[in-house]
């Protein structure tokens, strides 16, 4: 069996400022719902993240949902948070995923079930996302499950963990930020940015500390093209950010999609301006068909070789 | 401390409809819920107005009684009930959980129902207001985190730091709730103690918890006789 | 023993026996409601103690023309009036600053004298806010109908001048008008205020009238209990209800003194305590504390006002009253009356209507005394009704008192909804002592839609 490599990890360690993009499975087991998605991504982005049960809502395995676009011909992120498995599970779930030759992960600790339509579902939260971060990284490390059993052949996986820029106490975040690199994360992909200045003040602590030198941090983008949708995110998504000029903004658009393109290439020019900024994450909601677009205009397509 | 909150009053209603008695003994308990203003003596001669003049609205000619125990939680204090559980149908007691189920263990040939539901371990933050500080765990962390249980207070009882939906102190599941990772952040930071905040906190050992099935506690100085 | 000693001037009244004492000549004062002992020293300068149930305040205010050279209130301007070469007289209201209310009856009557004595004379009034009292409408209609010329003015459209000359400005009226001006006084604390203030030890306002601002008070209770204080000493919108606050404060010293009803011993059962200090949560005069040895809690009668806030919230029922005894299940329609609101507008109402409306009434001290268990007694029979009377939002005397009743009655009638026993049965209702005429036609409302 030929060896498999996560592609995304060859990309970023090449120097090469990544695109990533998101896929949301549906409610329902329609492969072809995917692999249509898919196709539309396909050469405009690196890889793709397929969220896990997202805001709590019952959805396609983020497993099996990230290997039918990967046949596809897309580089997949699988997501795991530790909302809805204990550590049996995940840790079961990442072997499954390695062996299936999905190779990233991104480990999340998972929006709260009050968000989604299962209020009165029993969580989990067995392990947060930075033991979460350590078991996988011991698992693929050092070949250890976390109860210590030895594998014989490990899990493959590119280890990434989020970031959120704007979430409080921000002290404290930095603090986990730190902590999910000591776990041994690799790349983060942050909160999606509004207030670039936020993000900037951020970016800097965030090189005083040395933390993109350990890891490679892709600027979360998130595409809109409603007043209302940005009035959602800011009174109703936890650790967003978006300032009120932003909605006048849009307000003030005659062309609202246009107007939402051309603020997402903006803030794409403007991160990757930062020093330790290594890609974007272009993850709209509700509107996925736009990410060739911004890629397009970002001037980020074609996107380049790998090996 | 634990705290309960009584049951809806259309729930107990529904609870009694499905039994046969013509006798309720409504028991209140004197200790905890009582304080947390649920199951004490003045909730007791309440729901006995209520229930009566709901059973009447219903032609039912139920004689209701009523009896307030110091705790419920001890046999020495339901032995005091024999008479009144004796020539009662049914039972409904305002105790916790484990009061109602230690009157079924003691008087094993009468229904006894809850008319509460027992809600967590608390303290009074307000007046009339109680909230959540213990789960019981069974393997206290306090220690680790300096006063502020990452387990009680945090929505997601994260170990090692808050999750991204922090903001403003509030906790994403309802801006009601205090961030509990801000709580032990202010703490930590007042006593000087970062090293809680930076530490890895390794995933925990529920043994100790539910998750090592029902537990049990023996003090061997007193075990036994 | 008497019922009451006025400092200050005295207010007879049937039902209480009184003493009234000079407030230069009082010394001492020591005791608390029920029983008062006051030092003075008499007219022969020998010094005397008196025992009383309660003390009131009643010292005028010392008033002030505020500009000089003006004809004042006060004096007897018959031979001015007989005497002047002019055609009018002019009675100057609110020139500094709003007078206190009662300055608008004293204009008012002052206004309508001369007419009446002086016919020829023109009376022009300037005001700038005339405060209604009493029976004031009737007089400013009177006073209209009179030919007495009102004249509304602000700030700046009216002035005095240093010689005597009044220029009005507005719009279409401009008025030159020298001499025969009376000025409405200006109020000041009386300087023996101060004395009194140390002798009872009652903190001032900052004008330095005997009681402070404050809303939550019913408007002649002091920070004392037991001690009032009326009109003047407390400053200028003391002045606003003259006989409304004579009567509240007479009835309150029936109420708190003589009536035993109300002046029951409120007493803990330390046996039943839990200590779980939800009553000192609750009580808003401070009057509950723990009791080291007995190791429960008590209640500190010189600070309790008798609200009952704590019987009807303690959980293990630990609280009662001295000597009470169950009540008994009452029948048909049932009111609970608040004993600072609805209660004295009920008294009022006059013996015709009440007997015409015969309702079953129950004085109850605070609407926050109402017990959940009570409330379903009465209405356990679908036939009952019960209506409760409270006060409005922020002149419980209780401070939230009513607030408190509201959330029982809340809690009772969503207990009854989800029983399907008609909640509808129970009404909670806000009024003040003044709305005598509001509350007959609430109260034949209510029970002809019972009926």
């Amino acid at each position: 069996m030929p060896e498999i490599k996560s592609l995304l990890k060859k990309r970023l360690e090449a120097g090469q400022f990544v695109v990533c993009s998101e896929l949301g499975p549906p409610i329902g087991a329609d492969p072809e719902f995917i692999r249509e998605k898919a196709r539309r991504l396909k050469g405009y982005v690196d890889a793709t993240n397929v969220t896990d049960n997202q805001t709590a809502i019952v959805r396609m395995s983020s497993i099996a949902a990230a290997r039918i676009a990967a046949d596809e011909g897309l580089e997949m992120i699988i997501q795991v948070t530790a909302r809805d498995r204990n550590r049996i599970g995940i840790q079961s779930d990442i072997l499954g995923a390695s062996s299936l030759g999905l190779r990233n992960v991104l480990c999340l600790t998972g929006d709260h079930q009050v968000f989604g339509m299962d209020k009165g579902a029993k969580n989990v939260f067995d392990l947060d996302s930075v033991q979460l971060i350590k078991t996988v990284h011991d698992m693929v490390h050092e070949g250890v499950l976390l109860n210590g059993k030895e594998m014989e052949v490990p899990p493959q996986m590119f280890i990434g963990g989020a970031a959120n820029p704007f979430a409080d106490p921000f002290e404290m975040q930095m603090l986990k930020m730190i902590k999910k690199v000591e776990a041994g994360v690799e790349f983060f992909q942050t909160q999606a940015i509004y207030n670039i200045e936020k993000f900037e003040y951020w970016m800097e602590e965030v090189r005083k500390l040395g933390l993109h030198k350990k890891s490679y941090i892709l600027a979360g983008i998130l595409p809109t093209r409603s007043v209302k949708a940005l009035k959602m995110m800011k009174k109703h998504v936890a650790g967003m950010d978006v300032p009120d000029e932003v909605i006048a903004r849009m307000e003030a658009a005659g062309d609202k999609k246009k107007e939402g393109v051309k603020m997402a290439v903006e803030t794409i020019e403007r991160v990757k301006q930062i020093e330790g900024v290594r890609g974007v994450h272009l993850m709209p909601v509700a509107w996925e068909e736009i990410t060739p677009v911004v890629v397009e205009e970002a001037g980020l397509y074609p996107r380049p070789e790998v090996e | 401390m634990i705290v309960g909150e009584q049951k809806n009053i259309d729930e107990i209603a529904a609870m009694l409809e499905k039994e046969d008695f013509d006798n309720l003994l409504i028991t209140g308990c004197g200790t905890c819920v009582t304080v947390s203003m649920a199951g004490g003596e003045r909730e007791v001669n309440a729901l006995a107005e209520i229930l009566q003049a709901y059973f009447a609205s219903k032609n039912k000619n139920v004689k209701i009684q009523k009896a307030t125990v110091k705790r419920q939680c001890d046999f020495e204090f339901l032995d005091d009930l024999e008479n009144e559980v004796d020539s009662t149908g049914l039972v409904l007691s305002l105790g916790c959980g484990v009061g109602v189920q230690h009157l079924a263990e003691r008087f094993p040939d009468k229904v006894v129902l809850p008319g509460l539901n027992t809600s967590f371990y608390g303290a009074v933050t307000n007046t009339g207001e109680l909230a959540e500080r213990c789960i019981g765990c069974g393997n206290c962390v306090l220690d680790e985190y300096h006063g502020v249980c990452p387990i009680a207070r945090c929505s997601k009882s994260l170990l090692n730091g808050p999750c991204g939906g922090s903001q403003d102190g509030k906790c994403e599941v309802d801006p009601e709730i205090d961030c509990g990772w801000q709580l032990i952040y202010d703490r930590v930071k007042r006593l000087n103690k970062l090293e809680v905040v930076t530490g890895y906190h390794e995933p925990k050992d529920w043994q100790t918890y539910r998750d090592g099935g029902p537990r049990k506690h023996v003090n061997k100085e007193y075990f036994g006789n | 023993m008497y019922d009451v000693v006025f400092i200050g001037n005295d207010i007879k009244s049937p039902s209480l026996s009184s003493f009234q004492i000079n407030p230069a000549q009082l010394l001492t004062a020591r005791g608390e409601i029920g029983n008062f002992y006051l030092k003075y020293k008499d007219d022969k300068e020998d010094l005397n103690e008196v025992e009383t149930r309660a003390v009131v305040i009643n010292i005028e205010a010392e008033k002030e023309t505020p500009a000089t050279g003006l004809l004042s209130f006060e004096r007897n301007l018959d031979n001015i009036l007989r005497n002047t070469r002019k055609d009018y007289i002019v009675i100057v209201q609110d020139y500094n600053e709003l007078a206190p209310a009662i300055v608008s009856k004293e204009g008012l009557e002052k206004a309508i004298d001369i007419r009446k004595r002086f016919p020829d004379l023109n009376v022009y009034y300037f005001y700038r806010s005339m405060r209604f009292i009493d029976n004031n409408d009737r007089r400013f209609e009177q006073a209209r109908k009179m030919g007495i010329v009102f004249l509304k003015y602000e700030r700046d459209n009216l002035k005095i001048t240093d010689s005597r000359e009044l220029i009005y400005n507005r719009e279409d009226i401009n008025l030159k008008l020298k001499d025969n001006i009376i000025m409405a006084p200006e109020l000041k604390p009386a300087a023996v205020l101060d004395r009194v203030a140390r002798i009872f030890n009652l903190r001032k306002s900052e004008k330095g009238y005997l009681q402070p601002e404050n809303i939550y008070l019913q408007p002649t209770l002091s920070g004392k209990r037991g001690v009032y204080v009326l009109g003047g000493a407390r400053g200028t919108t003391g002045y606003s209800n003259l006989t409304d606050e004579v009567e509240f404060t007479l009835n309150e010293i029936r109420n708190k003194t003589i009536d035993p009803v109300i002046e029951q011993e409120r007493v803990v059962d330390d046996q039943k305590c839990i200590l779980c200090y939800n009553c000192y949560r609750i009580c808003n005069h401070g009057a509950i504390e723990r009791d080291e040895v007995l190791d429960a809690m008590k209640i500190n009668y010189l600070a309790c006002q008798g609200c009952n806030a704590c019987i009807a919230r303690c959980p293990a029922g630990a609280i009662s009253i001295a000597g009470s005894e169950d009540k008994k299940q009452s029948k048909g329609l049932k009111v609970m009356m608040c004993e600072n609101s609805a209660q004295p507008a009920w008294k009022k109402a006059g013996n015709k209507v009440r007997t015409a409306l015969n309702l079953e009434i129950e004085e109850i001290p605070c609407a926050c005394s109402i017990k959940k268990e009570d409330l379903f007694n009465h209405l356990s029979n679908p036939e009952n009704r019960l209506l409760i009377l409270g006060c409005f939002e922020e002149s419980c005397k209780h401070i939230n008192g009513d607030k408190r009743g509201q959330q029982v009655v809340d809690e009772v009638k969503a207990t009854l909804e989800k029983l399907d026993l008609n909640p509808e049965r129970l009404t909670f209702k806000r009024l003040s002592p003044r709305m005598t005429a509001d509350l007959e036609y609430f109260l034949s409302a209510w029970k002809e839609d019972s009926l």
